[in-house]
C-alpha cells in the first residue's frame, strides 16, 4: 500500500504485479504517466459505461472487456491527502494501510489473502484527491471481492497493536521512499509545499514523522466515520463480467451500508500567483544539483486546462519534445527532462489546485539561472509563434497512443481509474469517450494564450536541489 | 477497539453475538478458461528469428529487437554495452537525434533502448498502422547508427552523472557487493564501472564494440499486438534480410558453487539497514525450478509470504521486504532483500532465518499453498495478457534456450507442486551455511547488532 508515485498505467501492467510492495527502486523520480484520448478516426473504440448509483449513494460504474478472463474492482473514496487534520500530516496514507488491517468479517492479513489466494493483485494508494482500493482477480471470483470490500466499508475492526504495526511499516516506507534515497521527495513530495500557499495544498503528505506516531484508534475511528462511506464513495467494476449480474451483485453486497452527512467541502482554493517564486534545499545524499520548475494549472475541464494537456506533450514528454531538444539534445545540461500535470497521478485523476512540473537532475557545471533561461527561451517559442501542424498533430498522436496503453493494460487499472475519477469528481463517467472531442477544441491560438497567461513567470515555483553532506549541513 | 458505523454497531455486534461466528466470503462461479495467445516463429536464413504475436483489443503493436551485444561482450570495458546503448539514439540512418525521436513520436512512441548482461535491445511501442514504419526506424538504429563524435562527451557525461547518483543508492550497493561475492570474476558480477574507466571510453571503443557485435546471428525479433502481418514480415525481410553474421564468442560458464560471505558497508546515518540475504540457486532450466519458484513466493515473494507476514505485518520492521529467484543464462540465486530500520537490523535478519528454517523442518500447509499457487497462475494470466508481457516471456525463453511448450505448461508445472516439494526445496537450496549476506547501513550501530547473527557462515 503507497502514497503511489509508482503507479504509472505503462509501466505497471508492464512489470511482474507486484501488489503491496513497491516497484524496484528507481535511480531517478518516474514521469507522469501520458494518458489521453481516442481518435476520431478509430471511434469504434469506445469504452462500454454503464452507471447508477444506489439509493445510499454509493455510485456503481461497471464496463465490460472480455479480452481476459478477468475482473477489475476499484473502489475510490473521495477524501484524498489534501483534507487530512492539520496535527496529523500523513494521516489520509496511514488510514490506507489500516483498510488492509481488519473488518468485521475478515482479521489482519485476511483479506490479502483472500485476494492472492483467489488468483489476484491487489493494492491501494493515497492521491491529492481521493484514496482508492483495487484488486484484479480471475472473473468468476467477482463476488467474493466485492463481498469483502462490502465489509470494510461497513467498519473496521482495528487493535492499538494493528495501529502500532502499520505506524511502523509507514514510518518504513517514509525512510525508504524519501529520507534513505538521494532526491527523494524531489519533486513530486517537495513541490506541492512550496509552490502552493493553501495549507491543504502545502504539508507534507507523506507525513512528519512525529505526527505519524500521533494518530490515535480514536483518529482513526474519527476519520472513518466522516469520510468513508457509500455516499462518499465510487465502486468500478471492469473486465470480463455480465452487468446486470454484476449490479445485482453490488445492490446485494453495497445497499444496506448507511449514507452519512458530509462535512460541508474544504477551501483548498490557491491565490492567484504574482511573483516569481524561488526555493533551494539541501540534499546530503544527492551527488548533483537538481532543479524543478511548477506552473499553477488553469481549473480542471476548462479549454485552457485541455491546452496545457497539448502543451505538456509538446513541452516534455518523450525525447521528441522541445524540453529535451533544448536543454538535452543542444545546450547538453542534462540527460533527461521529466515531469507533467500531476506527479502523483496523471491529468484526470485530481480535483482542486494543481501544478505542470518540469525537472531534471543536471551536471554540476550548468547553473539553475541557466536552465531556466533555456526554458524560458523556450516558452517564448511558444508565446510568439503558433504550433505547426506538424507538431499539433505529433501531440495528438502522442496522447491518443498513451490513452490506448492506458486502458489497454491486463490490470485494467487505466480504464477503472478514468471511469472512477470522472464519476467521482464529475458524476459523469462517460467522459472517458469524450476526451477526444475535448481535445479537439484546441487551438494553436488557444495554446498561444494558455502559454501566456499559465506559464508565465510570475506564475511560477522555482525548487534548487543543493547536492551533498556540506550543503545539507550548512543549511542546518 | 472497533471502528464502524455508529449506525451499524448494534446491529452488528448483536449478529456476532447470535451467530458466534464470522461471514464468509462467496465462493464464486466457474473458472473461464485462459490461453497463452499463440505465437508463430519463423528464421531468416541469416539466422535472425522472427516471432508474431497477434494480440488484443487495443490498436497497437510493440516491436522488440534483441542483438546479442550485451555487457558480457565488452572486455574489461565496463558500461560500454550501455555507452554504445546510449549512443544508438543520438542519429540513425539519415535523421540526427531530434528528427529520429520526432518519426518516432509521429508514430506514437519512444525508441526505448536495453541493455542487459546478454542483449542489448532496441524497441518501439506504436499505433497498429505503423508497425512496418516502426521496424524500418528501428533499422537504422541498429544497423545504421550514426554515432557521432561531436555528441558523445555529453552522452559519457550523462552517464557518469547517472553512475554517481546510482552510487548514492544502499540498494545498488547492497546489489553490487552481493553479486561480486556470488559471481566472483565472471561477467554476472558486473555491477558499477569505475568513473575513470567509464571516462576512458572513446568513441572508437563505441564504434568497434557496435561494429563487431551488431549483427544478425542470435539476434531475435517480436512484434506483438494488432498489427498487418504480411506487411511486418515483409518489412523484417527487406530490413534485414541482409544482414550479415558475425563470429560470437561463448558464454564462459558462471560459477554456480556457493560462496558464502558476509559485508558490511558503512552508510553514516543511514535510517534504515538495506539488507540482501542469499545463495545460487537452479536456473531454469533445472527440473527443480518452478518448485523452487513456488517455495520463493510463499517464503518471500508475495504480499501474504511468511518473511513479509513476519516482518512487515506482524513486527513493522520494514515496508518492501521481498525475495526473489533471479535468473541469467546458466545461472539462478535466491536473495531475500528488505530495508529495516536501524535499531532492528540484527532481529530482522533473525526473523528471515526463522522462517527458512521453519520451512525447511516442516512442510507448508496444503491450504497455504494452495493459495500460493493460485496467486502464480493469476499472475501467469495476468503477465501474459499485455504485449510487452507476452514479450518478455517469450524473450526469457529464447534466452535459457526453453521451447515454446514450456509457456504452454507454466501452469500445470506450479498446480504439481506439492507441500513436501516446498520443504524439500527449502532444505536443498536454502542451505543457511551457504549464504551471503550484505548490510548497508549506518556504522555506529549494525555491526554490533550483526555480531551475534550466529546462524550464518562468518
Amino acid at each position: 500500500m503507497s502514497l503511489l508515485r509508482f503507479l504509472i498505467f505503462v509501466s505497471l501492467a508492464a512489470l511482474p504485479l507486484a501488489a503491496c510492495t513497491p516497484t524496484t527502486p528507481r535511480t531517478t523520480p518516474d514521469s507522469t504517466a501520458a494518458s489521453a484520448p481516442a481518435s476520431a478516426t478509430t471511434a469504434a473504440f469506445q469504452i462500454p459505461v454503464h452507471y447508477r448509483t444506489l439509493t445510499n449513494g454509493l455510485k456503481v460504474v461497471v464496463s465490460e472487456d472480455t479480452s481476459v478472463p478477468t475482473a477489475t474492482i476499484a473502489v475510490y473514496y473521495n477524501i484524498g491527502f489534501r483534507i487530512e487534520p492539520r496535527d496529523r500530516t500523513g494521516f489520509a496514507h496511514l488510514f490506507e494501510h489500516l483498510m488492509f488491517q481488519g473488518s468485521e468479517n475478515l482479521g489482519k492479513m485476511e483479506f490479502i489473502k483472500l485476494v492472492q489466494g483467489n488468483g489476484g493483485v491487489l493494492n491501494g494508494s493515497t492521491r491529492f484527491d481521493f484514496t482508492n482500493y483495487f484488486q484484479v482477480v480471475p472473473s468468476h471470483k467477482l463476488e467474493t471481492i466485492l463481498w469483502a470490500e462490502a465489509d470494510r466499508m461497513r467498519g473496521l475492526d482495528i487493535t492499538q497493536e494493528n495501529l502500532v504495526n502499520q505506524q511502523g511499516v509507514v514510518k518504513n516506507e517514509v525512510k525508504v521512499n524519501v529520507l534513505n534515497r538521494p532526491y527523494g521527495g524531489f519533486p513530486w513530495l517537495d513541490m506541492p509545499q512550496y509552490a502552493n500557499e493553501n495549507w491543504y495544498n502545502a504539508h507534507n503528505f507523506y507525513g512528519d514523522l512525529e505526527d505519524l506516531d500521533a494518530a490515535t484508534l480514536e483518529d482513526v475511528q474519527a476519520f472513518f466515520d466522516t469520510y468513508y462511506s457509500p455516499n462518499n464513495a465510487v465502486l468500478v467494476v471492469v473486465g470480463d463480467v455480465d452487468i446486470e449480474a454484476t449490479f445485482a451483485m453490488i445492490e446485494e453486497h453495497f445497499s444496506d451500508i448507511p449514507a452519512v452527512a458530509q462535512p460541508p467541502a474544504a477551501d483548498i482554493s490557491e491565490p492567484r500567483q504574482t511573483q516569481p517564486k524561488r526555493f533551494s534545499k539541501a540534499d546530503a545524499l544527492a551527488p548533483k544539483p537538481a532543479i524543478a520548475l511548477a506552473w499553477h494549472m488553469p481549473k480542471r475541464g476548462t479549454p485552457e486546462y485541455f491546452a496545457m494537456g497539448v502543451i505538456n506533450q509538446v513541452l516534455m514528454q518523450g525525447s521528441d519534445s522541445l524540453l529535451h531538444q533544448s536543454i538535452v539534445n543542444d545546450k547538453g545540461y542534462t540527460d533527461r527532462v521529466f515531469g507533467g500535470i500531476n506527479m502523483l497521478g496523471n491529468m484526470y485523476n485530481y480535483n482542486g489546485p494543481m501544478t505542470l512540473t518540469a525537472a531534471t537532475i543536471h551536471n554540476p557545471d550548468v547553473t539553475a539561472d541557466q536552465i531556466i533561461d533555456a526554458i524560458e527561451q523556450t516558452l517564448d517559442r511558444l508565446r510568439t509563434t503558433p504550433l505547426t501542424d506538424e507538431q499539433f498533430e505529433r501531440a495528438m498522436v502522442k496522447l491518443r497512443s498513451g490513452f490506448y496503453d492506458a486502458v489497454g493494460g491486463s490490470t485494467r487499472f487505466g480504464t477503472a481509474d478514468l471511469l472512477a475519477s470522472f464519476a467521482l469528481f464529475d458524476d459523469d463517467p462517460g467522459r472517458i469517450n469524450r476526451l477526444e472531442s475535448e481535445f479537439d477544441a484546441v487551438t494553436p491560438e488557444l495554446i498561444q494564450r494558455t502559454v501566456r497567461e499559465y506559464l508565465r513567470p510570475t506564475n511560477r515555483t522555482v525548487l534548487t536541489i543543493e547536492p551533498g553532506a556540506a550543503a545539507a549541513a550548512k543549511g542546518d | 477497539m472497533a471502528i464502524r458505523k455508529p449506525v451499524l454497531l448494534l446491529l452488528a455486534a448483536l449478529l456476532i453475538n447470535t451467530s458466534g461466528a464470522r461471514e464468509m466470503p462467496p465462493a464464486g462461479g466457474e473458472p473461464k478458461p485462459f490461453k497463452v495467445p499463440a505465437s508463430t516463429t519463423m528464421s531468416l536464413p541469416n539466422d535472425i528469428k522472427i516471432t508474431l504475436v497477434p494480440f488484443g483489443t487495443i490498436p497497437k503493436a510493440t516491436v522488440s529487437i534483441t542483438v546479442p551485444a550485451g555487457n558480457r561482450y565488452e572486455g574489461d570495458q565496463a558500461w560500454l554495452a550501455d555507452l554504445a546503448g546510449e549512443m544508438l539514439t543520438e542519429g540513425a540512418g539519415d535523421r540526427d537525434a531530434d528528427a529520429l525521436a520526432a518519426a518516432a513520436a509521429d508514430m506514437g512512441g519512444e525508441i526505448g533502448v536495453g541493455v542487459s548482461v546478454d542483449t542489448t535491445s532496441a524497441g518501439l511501442d506504436v499505433l497498429s498502422e505503423f508497425a512496418p514504419e516502426a521496424i524500418a526506424l528501428l533499422a537504422d538504429v541498429l544497423r545504421r547508427p550514426a554515432l557521432p563524435a561531436d555528441q558523445f562527451d555529453r552522452v559519457r557525461g550523462n552517464l557518469l552523472k547517472n553512475l554517481a547518483i546510482a552510487r548514492q543508492q544502499p540498494q545498488t550497493q547492497a546489489d553490487e557487493v552481493f553479486r561480486k561475492q556470488l559471481f566472483r570474476d565472471h561477467v554476472y558480477s558486473v555491477g558499477l564501472p569505475d568513473p575513470e574507466a567509464l571516462q576512458a571510453i572513446t568513441i572508437d571503443d563505441v564504434r568497434r564494440f557496435v561494429n563487431d557485435n551488431f549483427a544478425a546471428n542470435g539476434t531475435r525479433i517480436y512484434v506483438a499486438g494488432q498489427f498487418d502481418r504480411d506487411a511486418v514480415v515483409a518489412a523484417i525481410k527487406q530490413q534485414f534480410g541482409d544482414w550479415k553474421p558475425v563470429p560470437r564468442r561463448a558464454l564462459v560458464a558462471p560459477p554456480t558453487d556457493p560462496a558464502p560471505g558476509r559485508h558490511f558497508i558503512a552508510r553514516p546515518d543511514a535510517p534504515q539497514s538495506t539488507l540482501y540475504l542469499g545463495l545460487p540457486v537452479v536456473d531454469p532450466t533445472h527440473p527443480d525450478y518452478a518448485k523452487v519458484s513456488v517455495m520463493n513466493t510463499l517464503l518471500g515473494g508475495s504480499f501474504a509470504s511468511r518473511i513479509t507476514s513476519n516482518l512487515r505485518e506482524d513486527k513493522g520492521y520494514t515496508y518492501s521486504p521481498r525475495s526473489r529467484v533471479s535468473v541469467n543464462k546458466q545461472s539462478g540465486y535466491w536473495v531475500q532483500t528488505a530495508d529495516v530500520t536501524t535499531n532492528v537490523t540484527g532481529p530482522a535478519i533473525e526473523e528471515i532465518i526463522n522462517e527458512i528454517e521453519r520451512l525447511q523442518n516442516e512442510a507448508p500447509p496444503s491450504e497455504e499453498l494452495a493459495r500460493i499457487k493460485n496467486y502464480r497462475t493469476g499472475t501467469f494470466v495476468l503477465g501474459n495478457a499485455t504485449r510487452g508481457g507476452l514479450i518478455g516471456q517469450l524473450q526469457f525463453l529464447d534466452t535459457h534456450g526453453l521451447d515454446k511448450s514450456h509457456l504452454e505448461t507454466a501452469v500445470q508445472r506450479i498446480n504439481a507442486v506439492t507441500p513436501d516439494d516446498v520443504q524439500q526445496m527449502a532444505e536443498r537450496y536454502l542451505n543457511l551455511k551457504d549464504m551471503t549476506l550484505v548490510v548497508v547501513g549506518d556504522p555506529a550501530i549494525v555491526p554490533e547488532q550483526l555480531e551475534s547473527v550466529e546462524r550464518l557462515a562468518r
